[in-house]
């Protein structure tokens, strides 16, 4: 069975509208230790967080992207049956490749919404990372594809730096939102901030503005 | 927290808070766990005003306060203090163990939380809030924000309307007629003629709320869809629905379906023909005669006769008798009327006598089955459990060595198997399997294996194919059929799995998915 037809008895289960979130997670090898053990556990506690909400665990989809040395993507599928998968660090960065994926994927998604005639919000793409990307060439690419689908208002796209990343680079990803240096390891800070937006999101209609929580788990970037 | 009420201003003790809104908090009262209260986080005379005159004037069919509370009427307003003191909110009646009609309108909340909400129970909520608005209706209120958190529902399908403060009220005060505005809406709820109005300026009439009634009895009765949900057909991005709603782009019927079509596996059609009709006047003809819209008392007698009217299949599935076969499995009506057994222990069983053979979970990784039924091991995630097939109605597998089910695991980390079936189906097949997914403590055939509504297997639905290629009763062509197969999630049973079966195909692959967690 192809995802599409699972997808569209899916939406017969549940017909509410969609706000699919693309979870790009640098586990490359920088990554080992500390770092990817906080990021398991903040990922646990979001999902955790959003399968509390019962109108977010409905119409919030995850979909995790991870780079480090190769780039592996899952499905979509709502907060309410997610589960979070385990967390290895190896290898180099190749953001561009992730990123290229996380396009393809939401690009997917949105045909089956279609195709499905539910609805969506304006998808999330959240950019997490603690180097630069090494796939020389195809980031740059990529990054640039990423710009263009924000600008047609086709993602959202919140790029996060984690320690020493380089944030001059990561700032090509998105041309609204500067991005923001976790302080240290808070990925429980951080993902406490996004199930609460994505909350507040889901109470909302799409197309609709919404405000959303102050950020607390950045810190001042003066460089 | 104390809080005053009353002539005498007696003090009234507040317990904690139950929830929490954009205007205020909801607490409990103490020794009245019959009654609320609502405490302003910035109270405003104006809401004082407003909440005077709406004790001191009920709607005339307003029930008795003993009965069940039709609408959660306001019943005191409250000060801060025994003399003089400032407003600070309203004491209104207590509606226990409900839930919002948001979670019976998504079925996958539905199959959780009030799993024996079948088509019976979903007409009759309707219906009670159709009662409901009428009641507001017979009176000068207008509801003005009617939305799918705004009603609450209990578990026999009783209704309240809730958040009365937002109701628009018109005070009488001598010669002088003094509107209360309702300054809140949401747009899948509001009539075109009312998209993009400011609100808090806009006086509202009864048929605006005709028109969020329609919405919510359409999402009651059409699986939660939102009648101007679509898939759009025209160019670009498709419109809010909020535009859709100011455009008329309803899918079912009208002129727009160069525009919009209906989602797949929705039709009217599974509406009794005088819902079907009531429908169509709303969001067709209503489209530009808001007068066109039905009254509540309209839905309430379409409702009460589409309820006659409902009919129940072998596997428990209520739906309208003017259908020749059941919506959600397609099964031929030979069995009209007969109710479904309710009771699982000591009830029937599922099967009829004789079309199941006992069968021990074994390694054997395929076997050979009796006629129409097919009992299969899977290895999942190290746990034996064993999937039926069974066709219990229409066209059996045939009789034969080759009715054999090969069961190939594949994926058990994430805990999904494949099943394949040899041979094919026969091409007249409509809906002949069910599959049931076996919960690892329940591999004994003398387990029920499906319970009836609200105990066990809640549902077990065949949706019609992507493309229904649907004539005379009759599947046909190279296309798939859905198997749904839902549970409670009680005590870690199987909550959803979904099976789909190609036709026309040398063998047949049933992909199983089962997130099974063992019983505690």
């Amino acid at each position: 069975m192809s995802d599409n037809q699972l997808a569209l008895v899916e939406f017969a289960e549940n017909p509410q509208p969609r706000c699919p979130v693309v979870l790009l997670l640098d586990v490359s090898g920088s990554m080992a230790g500390e770092p990817i053990r906080e990021l398991q556990g903040a990922l646990e506690e979001f999902v955790t967080a959003l399968k509390a909400d019962e109108l977010a665990a409905l119409r919030v989809e995850l979909v995790t992207v991870t780079f480090g040395g190769a780039v592996q993507a899952g499905d979509f599928v709502t907060a309410d049956s997610f589960a979070v998968p385990g967390l290895h660090a190896t290898g180099d960065t190749p953001l561009g490749a992730a990123v290229m994926r996380g396009l393809q994927l939401l690009r997917d998604r949105k045909a089956i919404y279609k195709q499905g005639g539910v609805d969506y919000f304006r998808p999330w793409m959240i950019i997490i990372t603690d180097g630069e990307p090494t796939d020389t060439g195809a980031w740059e690419e990529a990054a640039e594809q990423l710009k263009q689908e924000e600008a047609r208002k086709g993602v959202l796209v919140y790029p996060i730096g984690v320690e020493k990343a380089d944030l001059g680079k990561l700032s090509r990803f998105s041309s609204q939102r500067t991005p923001l240096r976790l302080k240290g390891f808070e990925f429980r800070e951080l993902f406490q901030w996004l199930s609460k937006s994505l909350s507040i999101v889901s109470q909302s209609r799409p197309g609709e503005q919404v405000p959303l929580p102050p950020v607390g788990w950045s810190e001042i970037d003066t460089a | 927290m104390i809080v005053y009420g009353g002539q005498e201003r007696q003090p009234i003790t507040l317990g904690g808070e139950l929830a929490r809104g954009g205007q205020g908090a909801i607490h409990t009262v103490a020794a009245r766990d019959d009654t609320l209260a609502k405490i302003y986080f910035k109270p405003d005379p104006l809401d004082r005003d407003r909440l005077l005159w709406m004790i001191g004037n009920p709607p005339p069919r307003l029930p008795a306060a003993t009965a069940h509370a039709t609408v959660a009427w306001p019943q005191l307003v409250l000060f801060d203090a025994p003399a003089e003191g400032c407003f600070v909110g309203y004491l209104m009646p207590r509606v226990r163990d409900s839930v919002p009609a948001l979670n019976l309108i998504t079925p996958k909340i539905r199959a959780r939380q009030l799993p024996q909400f079948d088509s019976k129970y979903l007409h009759r909520t309707a219906r009670n809030l159709a009662v409901a608005v009428g009641i507001v209706h017979h009176s000068d209120y207008v509801v003005g924000d009617l939305n799918e958190s705004n009603v609450l529902v209990t578990a026999d399908a009783l209704v309240t309307l809730i958040d009365v403060d937002s109701f628009q009220t018109i005070e009488l005060r001598g010669d002088q007629r003094i509107i209360y505005h309702c300054p809140v809406g949401k747009p899948e709820y509001t009539a075109p003629e009312l998209q993009g109005a400011v609100l808090s300026h806009v006086l509202r009439t009864n048929e605006h709320d005709g028109f969020a009634l329609a919405v919510l009895v359409f999402q009651l009765l059409m699986g939660g869809r939102h009648p101007f949900q679509s898939i759009w057909k025209g160019r670009g991005k498709a419109p809010a629905i909020g535009d859709k709603i100011q455009r008329g782009l309803f899918p079912y019927a009208g002129a727009h379906g160069s525009l919009v079509a209906p989602p797949p596996q929705t039709t009217l059609e599974v509406l009794h023909p005088a819902l079907h009709a009531l429908m169509v006047r709303c969001f067709v003809n209503g489209q530009s005669d808001p007068l066109q819209r039905p009254t509540p008392d309209e839905w309430e007698t379409a409702l009460a006769e589409a309820e006659e009217h409902l009919v129940r299949c072998r596997f428990g599935h209520t739906y309208s008798a003017h259908l020749t076969q059941c919506p959600d499995c397609r099964q031929k009506l030979t069995e009209r009327r007969q109710p479904w057994p309710r009771d699982p222990v000591g009830g029937r069983p599922l099967f009829p006598a004789g079309g199941l053979r006992t069968s021990q979970p074994s390694a054997a990784r395929s076997m050979v089955l009796t006629v129409g039924t097919i009992l299969a091991i899977l290895f999942v995630g190290g746990n034996v459990v064993a999937a039926i097939v069974n066709t219990m109605m229409g066209p059996r597998l045939p009789a034969t060595a080759a009715s054999v089910m090969t069961v190939r695991p594949v994926l058990p980390a994430t805990e999904t198997s494949v099943i394949t079936v040899s041979p094919v189906l026969p091409a007249t097949a409509t809906s002949a399997i069910t599959v049931s997914p076996v919960s690892p403590l329940y591999t004994s055939v003398e387990t029920p294996l499906y319970a009836g509504p609200g105990v066990g297997f809640t549902e077990l639905a065949v949706l019609p194919p992507l493309t229904p290629v649907v004539a005379a009763g009759r599947l046909l062509g190279p296309t798939w059929l859905y198997i749904i197969v839902s549970s409670t999630s009680q005590r870690g049973w199987v909550e959803t799995s979904h099976v789909t079966i190609p036709r026309g195909l040398e063998s047949l692959s049933i992909p199983v998915f089962l997130p099974l967690t063992p019983l505690p």
